[in-house]
């Protein structure tokens, strides 16, 4: 260095006293003719003048730190430049950073390398895949840490994906420091659905060095989530707001807020617990420098830890401990017949069912568990969870006894996950810690070892506690282990259900941790399992389980559930158990002689039935009004009641064979709905409701139907084309392809060329249906249509969607050209028979 | 972000029965209600977001507008804007709440998934015309008129231009609307719209969909209202 200053380590400054991070960048660059719409970082090649005069300007106001121009500096948006780019950027912030320390003598001064937003969406929601926006933010970071910047700056995030895209490249391309700040709108939510509990979580989790909020409202709307922040955060929380709320003042954007009364506001915030403050949009270095006048000498308070057990899914925090939570256990293949077939199938809406039934009666989390001798676990794992999160905001627990299935899983996952598990193994935590310490995560720990299961809760403890212990190790806080009590089989040994107990017990007192219980397994061997099962989870919860993996479409155990919730005042009200209960009517009484209570136990067993504990129900239509008493199935469909139409499908089953109710009447009551959608006397929505009736009256006959019995009448894929991702109207018609006994793989969305191809050929398909909304996407349908006439003769082409017509078909040499789903379906039939 | 109020905005049944295919019938009975059920859940998940900035307009070339730094080769909008020396740009989004629930019926209800979708359709239209009316408002006080809007996509108004418009608007970093390869917007129910200004009060400035209808070039399209 040669100025002779000897710069502070910045790790040691986070946290430990005020720092003050600089102000706007576009505001400034436009007060000196930055035109709207202009590309900000090509100024650092062409007018690097005017970046040095703003860090300068910054610098000079006395605050700490100062973001070079790169917000929104990445290979795509500047796939040529970008190196000069982000290279010039830091160079004339180190320039303008050491001009200042010659000056003043301060050395307190560093350069944070800022990183924004890519602009495109991650997939499922969007097009841009997660290892893509890892690699995107890669590059710059590995740039501009080579080029000296001191720390990283991840800022201006609406998105949880991106934002874990963005700190995972941060933290795998440098050993620099990482914050990340957020934008939330007034809702207090962030584009995609986070609050603050849910950023702080999966923050914390990744391990970043201090995060926040930044832009999105001004310094007094954004005081409520400054509490939140402070409350929910152990780590140092950045405050930087915009110059107040955007008005709109003769079109164009203007912020209200000037630099004394900024300022003033920034004395609040900076009283509120926050580490590190600064500003956003429309504050000018007039604003920072009177900012830093004032705040400088106030009272510093570090950050303090807060107790919380928290996991996330990319829109919902949900907190372990505050009362017993229901973790679904149905996504799970063991003892499943149809849910290994799935799996084997690849049918992942079938697999997002269980999911959604599960929160409709209550769960509120997910126990993902998809491991099988003969599948990808690897691929499945990312496929299932990928479609969990896309249909449901319910966090999600990773279930595998594989490390790699894990460490993928991890990775992917939007939120922080819980992890399901690690034991006492040496072999085991030495793969597993390392994972939940990168990626983040609350850890479901067991306490056995080499030696196996201690029968004795002195001897569980013991384990727990080692695990806890080599946690910390790699930094994991003990708040995010939660110990398995370990359920065994009563039948075995009948001290077993105590032991169990007094587990639970002993790390609530002694240890001052949450518990998990997989609950079902006590009642193995016995007759009428869930009569078991229901009274051990009220025990647990007695003793302060925190989390039961039960399953929540069985009536008896939600039953002791939520009696169990009310009775331990975990129920404020009554009103959960009210809600559930209120028209609660108790089982018939069995006719003399007979047990109240089926031998399989299964569920409904003897609970009477409560009503829906969470919302609509998962496949019904929310009313159905039309009643639907004396009818027949064929009229249940023909009228879309879907209820119902499950209902009498399993009342035919008792006198009829599986495929005769499939031809003599759901084939020809979808046949009926869809001539008359044909002929224009009944509408789409009718013709779904029909749709859905019969896919319910299907699932119920699918489960009698024999082993490897084929009512399928050919196989079609359908998919939307590379680069569009609107799909409405592709999953129309494959319901209304499987409701017509068509066996459909759907490739999703935004699909290229040569992954339509290669299943065509491997699966030997005979008809492929394309579909595009996007005038932009109809090269892409031309380019597969060509290529599967070239590569596979024999195959058909069809195409649809809103900017086709028959004319447009021709053009690009399809087969066939369908207006509707209706038109597919009738188009399969011709072709498949 | 420009603050919006959500009661403010109807969501017109007329617009989302067009969407669904039903011509001058209407729903009934069950179908009827659960639209009423979908349109609560729109309402509830919705979180509106929105920019709008003001720019020069100018006509360098044959068929060309320039607005702001931006020029757009589209005869279709240079005759919308024709005589006008301003236009507003805004975009718009509903959010991606409905694209939850457009996921989500997928799975377990495909009827529903359709009426989210239509729902949602109506709802940023609706958004649209409240942020047009308030434009329309202030112009008029200036004693100048506005244009009915025009979205890339209308006639041959292209969508790549949304990248420009993007850059415009700095529209990301203001709302968190995003941009794919294919220039489709996510939240999947966004707008972004050009709105012209100008003194004469000549130009068209009805905003009915027969109008829209009129300059689009589709002429099969199920949902056109002429």
């Amino acid at each position: 260095m040669s100025h002779n200053i000897e710069r502070k380590n910045i790790r040691s400054m986070i946290g430990r006293e005020w720092l003050f991070w600089d102000g706007a960048g576009g505001t400034f660059l436009q007060e000196r003719g930055l035109k709207a719409g202009e590309l900000p970082e090509m100024w650092n090649i062409q007018r690097p003048e005017e970046i040095l005069e703003m860090s300068r300007s910054y610098y000079e106001t006395g605050c700490n730190i100062v973001n070079t121009n790169t917000f929104g500096a990445n290979r795509l948006k500047y796939p040529d430049e970008l190196e000069a780019i982000v290279r010039s950027a830091v160079e004339l912030a180190v320039s303008a950073r050491n001009e200042a320390e010659k000056k003043t003598g301060r050395d307190d001064l560093y350069v944070s390398l800022d990183i924004g937003p890519t602009g495109r969406l991650l997939k499922p929601l969007g097009d841009l895949d997660f290892e893509e926006a890892v690699r995107v933010f890669g590059e710059v970071i590995r740039i501009g840490a080579d080029a000296g910047a001191d720390l990283v700056l991840i800022e201006t995030m609406s998105d949880t994906y991106e934002l874990k895209a963005a700190v995972l490249a941060a933290k795998e391309n440098s050993d620099l420091p990482v914050c990340a700040t957020v934008t939330f709108d007034s809702g207090r939510k962030l584009l995609t659905g986070a609050d603050v509990k849910t950023c702080v979580a999966l923050l914390e989790g990744l391990g970043v060095d201090a995060l926040g909020v930044n832009c999105s409202l001004g310094p007094r709307e954004i005081l409520p989530i400054v509490r939140e922040l402070v409350d929910a955060a152990s780590i140092p929380v950045i405050i930087t707001p915009n110059a107040g709320m955007p008005k709109n003042v003769d079109g164009t954007t203007v912020y209200d807020i000037g630099p004394e009364e900024f300022s003033d506001l920034m004395v609040e915030i900076a009283g509120m617990g926050v580490q590190i403050i600064g500003g956003c949009c429309g504050t000018t270095p007039e604003h920072i420098r009177l900012t830093v006048e004032k705040c400088r000498e106030l009272p510093f308070k570090p950050a303090t830890r807060k107790n919380h057990t928290v996991v996330t899914s990319y829109a919902r925090a949900v907190e372990i401990g505050e009362q017993a939570l229901v973790i679904g256990e149905r996504i799970n293949p063991t003892g499943k017949k149809l849910f290994k077939e799935a799996l084997k199938n690849g049918d992942i809406p079938y697999i997002l069912n269980e999911g959604l039934k599960q929160e409709d009666q209550g769960a509120h989390i997910l126990d993902v568990n998809v491991g099988l001798p003969e599948i990808d676990e690897v691929a499945m794992m990312e496929k299932a969870m990928t479609g969990l999160q896309s249909v449901t905001a319910l966090p999600l627990q990773i279930d595998t006894a594989d490390p790699d299935v894990l460490e993928r899983a991890l990775r992917f996952y939007n939120g922080k996950a819980m992890v399901n598990s690690v034991n006492g193994k040496e072999e085991s935590m030495s793969r597993i810690l390392p994972l939940v310490a990168k990626y983040g995560g609350v850890l479901v720990a067991l306490p056995l070892d080499d030696s196996g299961i201690p029968d004795t809760a002195e001897g569980r403890l013991a384990v727990a506690k080692r695990i806890i212990e080599e946690a910390g190790k790699y930094g994991i806080d003990p708040k995010d282990i939660v110990v398995d009590g370990l359920t065994m089989t009563i039948s075995a040994d009948q001290t077993m259900g105590r032991v169990t107990l007094e587990t639970i017990d002993k790390v609530r007192s002694e240890l001052g941790l949450n518990t998990i219980l997989g609950v079902s397994n006590v009642s193995f061997g016995l007759p009428a399992r869930t009569l078991i099962n229901g009274s051990f989870l009220s025990m647990a919860m007695e003793r302060g389980l925190s989390c039961a993996i039960i399953n929540p479409m069985d009536d008896v155990i939600m039953n002791s559930y939520r009696a169990s919730l009310a009775l331990l005042g975990m129920d404020e009200n009554c009103s959960g158990y009210v809600d559930a209960y209120s028209d609660y009517k108790p089982p018939a009484p069995a006719p003399s002689g007979q047990s109240q209570v089926s031998a399989s136990g299964g569920q409904n067993a003897a609970g009477g039935q409560s009503k829906n504990a969470g919302g609509q129900s998962a496949a019904g239509s929310s009313r159905e009004t039309s009643g639907g008493g004396s009818m027949s199935l064929r009229e249940c469909i023909e009228r879309g009641l879907t209820e119902k139409a499950g209902q009498m499908a399993q009342a035919q089953l008792e006198s009829r064979a599986p495929l005769d109710i499939i031809n003599e009447d759901l084939i020809p009551a979808l046949d009926s709905v869809g001539r008359g959608f044909e002929s224009g006397e009944i509408f789409l929505p009718q013709l779904l409701m029909s749709a859905d009736a019969t896919n319910a009256a299907f699932a119920v006959i699918k489960k009698a139907l024999p082993e490897n019995s084929n009512a399928s009448r050919g196989r079609v894929i359908v998919a939307t084309v590379k680069g569009d991702i609107h799909d409405i109207g592709k999953n129309i018609t494959r319901v209304l392809l499987e409701n017509y006994g068509f066996e459909v793989i759907d490739l999703g969305r935004d699909v290229d060329p040569q992954d339509i191809l290669d299943e065509a050929v491997k699966k030997e398909i005979k008809l492929v249906g394309l579909s595009a909304l996007m005038t932009t996407t109809v090269p892409a349908m031309t380019e597969t249509v060509k290529l599967l006439h070239r590569e596979s003769p024999d195959t058909k082409v069809l195409v649809s969607g809103a900017v086709l017509n028959q004319e447009y078909a021709d053009m690009m040499g399809a087969d066939h050209y369908a207006r509707d789903a209706m038109g597919t379906v009738r188009y399969a039939e011709e072709i498949l028979g | 972000m420009l603050p919006a109020n959500k009661e403010k905005i109807t969501i017109d049944i007329e617009e989302v029965c067009r969407y669904l295919g039903y011509g001058n019938s209407r729903p009934e009975g069950d179908v009827s209600i659960m639209i009423g059920d979908c349109m609560d859940d729109v309402y509830r998940s919705a979180q509106l977001r929105s920019v709008c900035r003001r720019f020069p307009v100018a006509f360098p070339a044959e068929d060309t507008v320039r607005i702001g730094g931006m020029d757009i080769k589209s005869s279709t909008l240079s005759r919308a804007l024709e005589g006008c020396t301003e236009a507003m740009v805004f975009g718009a989004t509903v959010g991606m709440g409905i694209d939850s629930l457009i996921a989500k019926a997928t799975v377990n209800n495909i009827t529903r998934s359709a009426i989210y979708q239509a729902v949602g359709a109506a709802y940023i239209e609706a958004y649209c015309d409240l942020i047009n009316d308030d434009i329309d408002t202030r112009i008029r006080l200036e004693g100048k008129q506005t244009r009915r809007r025009f979205s890339p996509g209308y006639g041959d108004f292209s969508i790549d231009c949304q990248r420009g418009l993007f850059d415009l608007l700095d529209l990301t970093r203001q709302t968190g609307i995003c941009l794919t390869s294919g220039m489709a917007m996510t939240p999947s129910k966004s707008v972004t719209a050009i709105v012209g200004i100008s003194c004469d009060g000549a130009g068209d400035t009805s905003d009915s969909s027969e109008k829209k209808c009129e300059t689009c070039t589709k002429a099969d399209c199920p949902y056109r209202s002429i």
